[in-house]
């Protein structure tokens, strides 16, 4: 067996570009995908805090930042077609740039393969393509921001017929969003190849010993959204291959016959703008679940490590984690209580998407249950994982009323909406994204993050979100529609005006207090404590290595797995933990 | 920390818990006989949903401060399937349980049969507007045909000149008006984009959806002024197309028929 | 009994990714799944569309597509017998040049429908059929090129990569028969 002991698949390189640029080695892809979303996170905020600034001054002039962008606040304040374009591309880049790369691509890439055993990924040549096909992808979606005639204007959803009509439909609607159309057909592909990869490493390159049932939940949450986004991408990109074609190509897949646009008249007949939100939707409800469930993952496996306890009931998280999945495909259709779908469907699309309530309510009980009678540490790792608990439950609940489509009549496209997903599959999925980026830092970079600076980021983060979107609620109550550019043009709005001010305030400083977060990853990277091999004295494979790996992870030793992934505190063993590479006489 | 933490996320629940209790913000106004079961549902799942909520969020910050290691070992044991099944089962019930009386309401809501004595009224929504048509004297909506519409010359949704049928249509824009205590009937369409017609006060949004006709029904309750928003991004100006809904007496109704007709 | 304390059957050592087979089929029938996805995310549409129209005219099979049929047909059963014995090179040369042939009679009855005056623009029908054309066309372009990497890869993959084009270069010919189904099967 010397042949895989000797050879990583391919030798380590040493010339600059093969080994930090068009790597190889997983370690380094997902550091890069990492980088991408931090770029990538910093435009979506950009852009958010410019949303913000309309919402809460709508008229407000900003000679400033009319300099910058002459075109955005031509005749003094923000335009609304501004807005809407600082509205879409938020929403883009932040799920796809930011919620699909960082915990899927960027830590799965990262410790996927190291917590199973493996030396690197099953393709690695495929997995290097995978990370540039999505940067790629990202330089066109910035293409589009700067697009003749303006970013798009059709939101994340890209709704037909007004994201199929060209230019025609309003600004942006020309280039910019052919280029965002472009952008998501390129990052399916990324992320189809990702996905693939995953889904080979788990099943064919796991370590001796490394049964399923004794993988990490992290891995599992991996694995699992891997097929979901193995299933979904290709949804999303049939889907954008018909709507670029009715775009450049003159075809009718999404418009309709007899459109008057601004009084011109299309030539199109027979397409279903309903046909567009189906596809879209049965990408877009597992997308949710691709940002959220890596969360998850890394929300059990820190909430067990800190807690010095095991997870509690190991088997129905990773039945609850399979079920969500699972189920997370046949609920798209509570996107469109609204949209004329047969209504007979609602009720069908209603009854499961409350069912996927309930794993998701088995995850909460199981996390609450793992802190009960645990010796909690508080390292910011875990406060960020316990902020993911209450968030998911803050998120989570909302779903009640939202799946019910009677409810949905009033709530629908209203701002509850923006403050339930915003909760649930963007703060929450951004809480787990630092979670595992203060838990995992050590290993990666061989150096602690500062812990002090971390806890202040971690008050004004989660004081922050909940003081941003919890408001949001009433506003969505108060029967505010979303991505309306002000409220001044409706008299049943007009008392919401103090709300949208204290939501921006609260936003700038939320977003001003992210600079702590991204001074201490660079300042931890040259002055961080060292932080030897396992700092948090955590079990699972990747802290049994050195900090950061080397090439082919394990050097000469294969890894032998002898031990479940969360054995903590077991009575009359010598520490308050058992790795899984510990040998089996560690259990007494 | 502990105890920091333990209160912040008690404090997260009592506070959201009670904005909600005092109705700091609330519901606009109730004006639709429909509404009543929509808003019961509603304020039922709120309270549930706020009673999950709050009891995670005590029970996390508990926990928190309860469990801050000091001294103790941490207990260790793996799983509990009998409170296991316990929660999945009372989790289940609730929810699917909620999910079928919400489902209830909602086929009342669609199923409901239209009276023949509804009052019927086309609305064509555009990028920014609203076009209400009323049948006139006759009941019979005229002919319409997407390739006369010409917006240059007023002629927002297409109206056949040559159907008889159409000469007494009554075409408004961005103005409707209803009698209070009839059952009403739109047939929503869209000659461009997809819109979505929003009335809060009515507990009624439904698609504009071009290609599309969906009919909404609805019998409002109250004499006044109200708002019709739009809820599906439509274009640059979504944010400002406003329409106005005038709710009045059947007198007043008439009235205000003949007059636009005269127009 | 908790989990960590299930005696599980320790499994082989991990297999180096380099040579094992195993890995690269896995790899590439988990493609062929997302590759299904995509064509029943095109179907389903289709479906859609053409209950919904009115106005869908069906355009004929060009004649010319059962040549390109049998030129597929005859392209993967080649390819069987060249993975079953290894040593007839003209096995492997004939199924990729009745895949090139297929190649080329697909431009060709691209070109006789736009003759025809039939494009994506002016009838559903046929915009479908040059949007699942092309998509199956631009995956017979890559099943050429693994094809022709057969001979040229290093000799300790030669055999994988064999083994995993077959299975894709079956998949897409099968698929083709399917999409012909569609597209003309059901009309």
């Amino acid at each position: 067996m010397d042949v895989h002991v000797a050879a990583h698949q391919h030798e380590a390189p040493t010339g600059f570009v093969r080994k930090y640029i068009f790597s190889m080695d997983h370690k380094v892809i997902g550091i890069q995908y990492l980088m991408l979303a931090m770029v990538a996170v910093t435009v979506g905020m950009i852009l958010s805090v410019l949303m913000r600034l309309r919402l809460a001054w709508p008229l407000e002039k900003w000679p400033m930042l009319a300099h910058i962008f002459p075109e955005g606040f031509a005749g003094g304040p923000m335009t609304p077609e501004f807005y809407l374009a600082m509205l879409t591309m938020h929403g883009t880049i932040m799920v796809f740039f930011v919620l699909t790369t960082a915990p899927l691509s960027g830590f799965g890439n990262y410790f996927l393969p190291i917590q199973v055993g493996a030396r690197d990924m099953a393709f690695p040549f495929m997995n290097m393509m995978s990370f540039w096909v999505t940067f790629v992808a990202f330089v066109v979606m910035l293409m589009a921001l700067f697009a003749t005639g303006g970013a798009p204007i059709a939101g994340w959803t890209a709704y037909t017929p007004l994201s199929a009509v060209g230019a025609i439909g309003g600004p942006g609607m020309g280039a910019g969003q052919t280029l965002w159309v472009i952008s998501i057909a390129i990052f399916c592909a990324g992320s189809l190849l990702t996905a693939l990869n995953f889904l080979t490493t788990v099943l064919n390159l796991r370590a001796r010993g490394m049964s399923l049932m004794r993988m990490p939940l992290t891995s599992w949450a991996w694995f699992t959204t891997a097929i979901l986004a193995l299933l979904a991408f290709p949804v999303l990109l049939a889907g954008g291959v018909l709507l670029l074609l009715d775009r450049v190509g003159g075809s009718s897949f999404f418009i309709p016959a007899g459109l008057v646009i601004s009084d011109k008249h299309l030539t199109n007949s027979g397409g279903s703008p309903l046909l567009w939100q189906h596809l879209f939707w049965f990408f877009g409800h597992p997308e949710v679940y691709i940002a959220i469930l890596p969360g998850m993952g890394v929300t059990s496996h820190i909430l067990s490590t800190f807690s010095r306890k095991p997870v509690f009931a190991y088997k129905a998280m990773v039945g609850a984690i399979f079920a969500i999945g699972f189920i997370s495909y046949v609920v798209w259709g509570h996107h469109m209580f609204m949209s004329g779908m047969s209504p007979y469907t609602a009720m069908a699309f209603s009854i499961t998407t409350m069912a996927v309530g309930v794993p998701s309510a088995i995850k909460t009980f199981n996390w609450l249950a793992t802190l009960w009678k645990g010796q909690i540490r508080f390292t910011c790792a875990m406060l960020f994982s316990l902020g993911f608990v209450s968030l998911f439950v803050s998120g989570g609940v909302t779903g009640m009323l939202l799946a019910q489509p009677a409810v949905d009549i009033f709530l629908h496209d209203t701002y509850f909406v923006v403050a339930h997903f915003h909760i649930i599959m963007g703060v929450a999925a951004i809480f787990g994204i630092f979670a595992g980026m203060y838990y995992w830092y050590p290993k990666m970079f061989g150096r602690l993050m500062h812990e002090g600076w971390g806890k202040v980021h971690f008050w004004f983060s989660l004081v922050g979100v909940y003081c941003i979107f919890m408001p949001m609620h009433f506003l969505g109550l108060a029967g505010h529609p979303r991505r309306y550019a002000q409220l001044t043009e409706f008299k049943y709005l007009l008392h919401l005006q103090p709300l949208h001010l204290f939501i921006s305030i609260a936003a700038f400083i939320t977003i001003t207090a992210q600079v702590i977060f991204f001074f201490n990853f660079f300042w931890s990277l040259k002055k961080g404590k060292p932080a030897g091999d396992n700092p948090w004295e955590s079990t699972s494979l990747e802290w049994s290595i050195p900090s950061p790996p080397p090439f082919d992870n394990f050097g000469p030793i294969e890894p032998i797995v002898h031990h479940g992934p969360y054995e903590y505190s077991v009575p009359g063993a010598a520490k308050d933990y058992i790795m899984q590479t510990d040998p089996p006489e560690a259990r007494p | 920390m502990a105890l920091l933490l333990g209160l912040f996320f008690v404090a997260v629940g009592t506070v959201t818990v009670g904005i909600f209790l005092f109705k700091v913000w609330w519901l606009p106004e109730l004006i639709s006989v429909h509404g009543a079961a929509i808003d019961d549902q509603l304020v039922m799942t709120l309270i549930i949903a706020g009673t999950v909520f709050f009891l995670a969020q005590i029970a996390l910050g508990y926990f928190i401060w309860k469990f801050r290691g000091q001294g103790r070992a941490a207990s260790y044991w793996h799983e509990n399937p009998k409170l296991e099944f316990t929660w999945t089962f009372i989790t289940l019930v609730i929810f699917v349980g909620l999910g079928i009386s919400g489902n209830r309401i909602w086929a009342a809501y669609f199923q409901a049969p239209v009276p023949a004595d509804a009052v019927m009224v086309e609305l064509t929504a555009q990028q920014f507007a609203w076009n209400f048509r009323y049948p006139g004297a006759d009941g019979v909506l005229g002919r319409t045909n997407p390739a006369l519409i010409d917006d240059a010359n007023g002629n927002y949704i297409g109206l056949d000149p040559k159907d008889p049928a159409g000469k007494d249509d009554v075409t408004t824009q961005n103005i409707m008006a209803i009698p209070v205590n009839r059952p009403i009937r739109v047939m929503l369409r869209s000659k461009d984009v997809t819109h979505s017609f929003f009335v809060p006060q009515l507990r009624v949004k439904q698609d504009a959806v071009p290609g599309l006709g969906i009919g909404v029904s609805f019998t409002a309750t109250k004499i006044g002024e109200f708002e019709i928003a739009c809820a599906e991004l439509c274009g640059m100006q979504h944010y400002k197309m406003r329409g106005r809904l005038l709710v009045m007496t059947q007198a007043d109704f008439d009235q205000w028929l003949k007059t636009r007709a005269a127009m | 009994m908790s989990v960590s304390t299930l005696e599980l059957p320790l499994g082989p050592p991990p297999a180096d990714p380099r040579v094992s087979l195993r890995t690269s089929l896995l790899g590439m029938k988990l493609a062929l799944a997302a590759i299904g996805m995509l064509f029943t995310a095109f179907t389903s549409a289709y479906v859609v569309r053409h209950a919904l129209d009115p106005d869908w005219h069906a355009v004929p099979m060009p004649r010319i597509m059962i040549a390109n049929t049998l030129a597929l047909v005859i392209s993967s059963l080649s390819l069987e017998v060249y993975r079953r014995h290894r040593q007839e090179r003209l096995w492997l040369t004939l199924s990729q040049a009745m895949g090139v042939l297929f190649v080329a009679g697909q431009v060709f009855a691209w070109r006789q429908l736009q003759s025809r005056g039939v494009y994506l623009s002016n009838n559903p029908h046929a915009a479908f059929f040059y949007v699942l054309t092309a998509a199956h066309g631009l995956h017979i372009l890559g099943g050429l090129f693994a094809l022709g990497g057969i001979t040229v890869v290093a000799q300790e993959r030669r055999f994988r990569w064999l083994e995993a084009a077959s299975l894709y270069w079956h998949f897409m010919g099968a698929l083709w028969l399917y999409l012909l189904f569609l597209l003309f099967g059901m009309n």
